[in-house]
């Protein structure tokens, strides 16, 4: 008799595994085993062994790893000669080749852990590598904002670099990798997608209040004599406010409705529906509010060549972001193409 | 075109094991049948994923998402075939298994097989 976990087991061990193999190794699991402890021990026993097989396979299709690698290899070098001198002690280097390590081995994972089918990287991945290898150019005694600065600047060209190519490719790959809709399915189906909306803005919502409470302590800290001085943090502070309300209320997840299938079908068919609109308008809701704080912020400390190149770099950003959340779109169209051929 | 690399003998299990499943060859079938091939040794389910995944790599299967069902919780297959440069490297290997078997039993005499058993 197969074995069928709580959900809140299953949730926690199918976000272990890397998104490529989720959806088949969580189901081949409920067949095979019998009980509670043969599920988590064969689960154990599998995950080295598939998040090894999906780093592999990343790194064999090509995802711009070793170009990140490169990039920030550079960047760092570059960080290391203009913080620390032209000249520097081997021991310097090993200093800055520690956050590196930790950096190229952190993106690999988060290419291995990206969206199902797509070349696509693991945000949170990319974050966390990105903590981590702060932290440890902060142990290891490199320069920590140098060692920001390079690590930015080296995630700014990979995505300048790598990601027109990847349009396309979303497309047909989240095509073939999404299993087909069915009327036994609809339940699990729903409360999947809404789960992947509630762990979206749950993302969003931990970087969003971050920035709220930097804004808010560079607030604090001002004199409001000064309008030019406060005037940008305030307007990044309500942008952001703006936007989470946006995200919790009109783009948040909801709780699917108990009913019979038809009636999950129409609920599940509505908010595909509905998330889709929000991915069509994000640039309204989501890059439009934080505008104001970036166009004042650029004429109060203007700077010749600074401004200019720091606008262009936040322009791309918002645009690669329009451009994502448009295939989001499209992908939910399909969806919501293959719910409608149940009615 | 480059000579692809001839399979290793758990890749050659696994390989047989897609051929033999034909339509029902996903990952839980397939670990089942390859243990039955390779008789009272042990394996993993997890070897036989990443088996799949090199094999399908190297242009030898094929893959694809199945209608997910109930009894797997809502969760599809993915189920595997057999592409043609997996048959021919399989039956190269089964080739060389034979010449193998032969040159065996012509040093050890006919009866080798019996005696090992």
């Amino acid at each position: 008799m197969p074995h069928h976990p709580s959900r809140r087991l299953e949730s926690v061990l199918s976000a272990l595994l890397p998104p490529a193999c989720r959806e088949h190794v969580m189901g081949d699991l409920s067949e095979c085993a019998e009980t509670r402890g043969q599920y988590i021990g064969v689960f154990l026993a599998i995950l080295p062994t598939v998040v090894l097989s999906a780093t592999r396979r990343t790194l064999r299709w090509g995802t711009g790893v070793g170009l990140m690698a490169g990039l920030s290899a550079v960047t760092l070098v570059l960080a290391a000669l203009f913080t620390r001198g032209p000249v520097l002690p081997a021991a310097e280097w090993l200093r800055w080749v520690a956050p590196w390590t930790v950096w190229a081995a952190g993106c690999t994972l988060a290419a291995a852990y990206g969206p199902a089918g797509t070349r696509l990287w693991s945000g949170g991945g990319v974050l966390i590598s990105f903590l981590l290898a702060l932290g440890t150019a902060a142990l290891s005694g490199a320069h920590l904002r140098g060692a920001a600065g390079a690590l930015v600047l080296a995630t700014i060209a990979h995505m300048a670099i790598t990601l027109p190519k990847l349009g396309a490719d979303i497309t047909s790959a989240m095509k073939a990798s999404t299993p087909p809709l069915t009327m036994d399915t609809v339940h699990e189906r729903a409360r999947q997608f809404q789960r992947m909306i509630w762990w979206r803005n749950v993302r969003e919502s931990v970087v969003g209040f971050a920035l709220l409470a930097v804004n808010a302590n560079t607030l604090r800290t001002l004199s409001f004599d000064a309008p030019s001085r406060w005037i940008p943090p305030a307007l990044a502070f309500a942008g952001l406010a703006c936007l989470l309300v946006v995200l919790h209320t009109k783009a948040g997840s909801r709780r699917v409705p108990d009913g019979d299938a038809r009636t999950v079908l129409r609920f599940h068919q509505g908010e595909i529906e509905r998330q889709r609109d929000m991915l069509r308008l994000v640039a309204y809701w989501y890059l439009l509010p934080l505008a104001p704080s970036v166009v004042v912020g650029a004429i109060v400390k203007w700077d010749p060549i600074g401004t200019p190149v720091a606008l262009a770099f936040i322009g791309i950003v918002f645009f690669g972001i329009e451009r994502l959340n448009r295939a989001g779109a499209r992908w939910l169209d399909r969806q919501l193409e293959q719910a409608r051929t149940l009615d | 075109m480059a000579k692809r690399e001839a399979p290793g003998q758990f890749e050659q299990v696994v390989l047989t094991a897609v051929l033999t499943l034909g339509d029902d060859a996903y990952g839980v079938s397939i670990f089942k049948k390859a243990q039955e091939l390779v008789g009272s040794r042990s394996i993993s389910l997890g070897a036989v994923y990443v088996t799949l995944d090199r094999m399908e790599d190297k242009g030898y299967l094929t893959s694809w998402l199945s209608d997910p069902t109930p009894e797997r919780g809502g969760r599809a297959k993915r189920r595997y075939k057999l592409q043609p440069p997996g048959e021919t490297a399989l039956q190269e290997s089964a080739a060389t298994a034979r010449r193998i078997w032969d040159a065996i039993a012509g040093a050890l005499g006919p009866g080798w097989l019996a005696a090992r058993n």
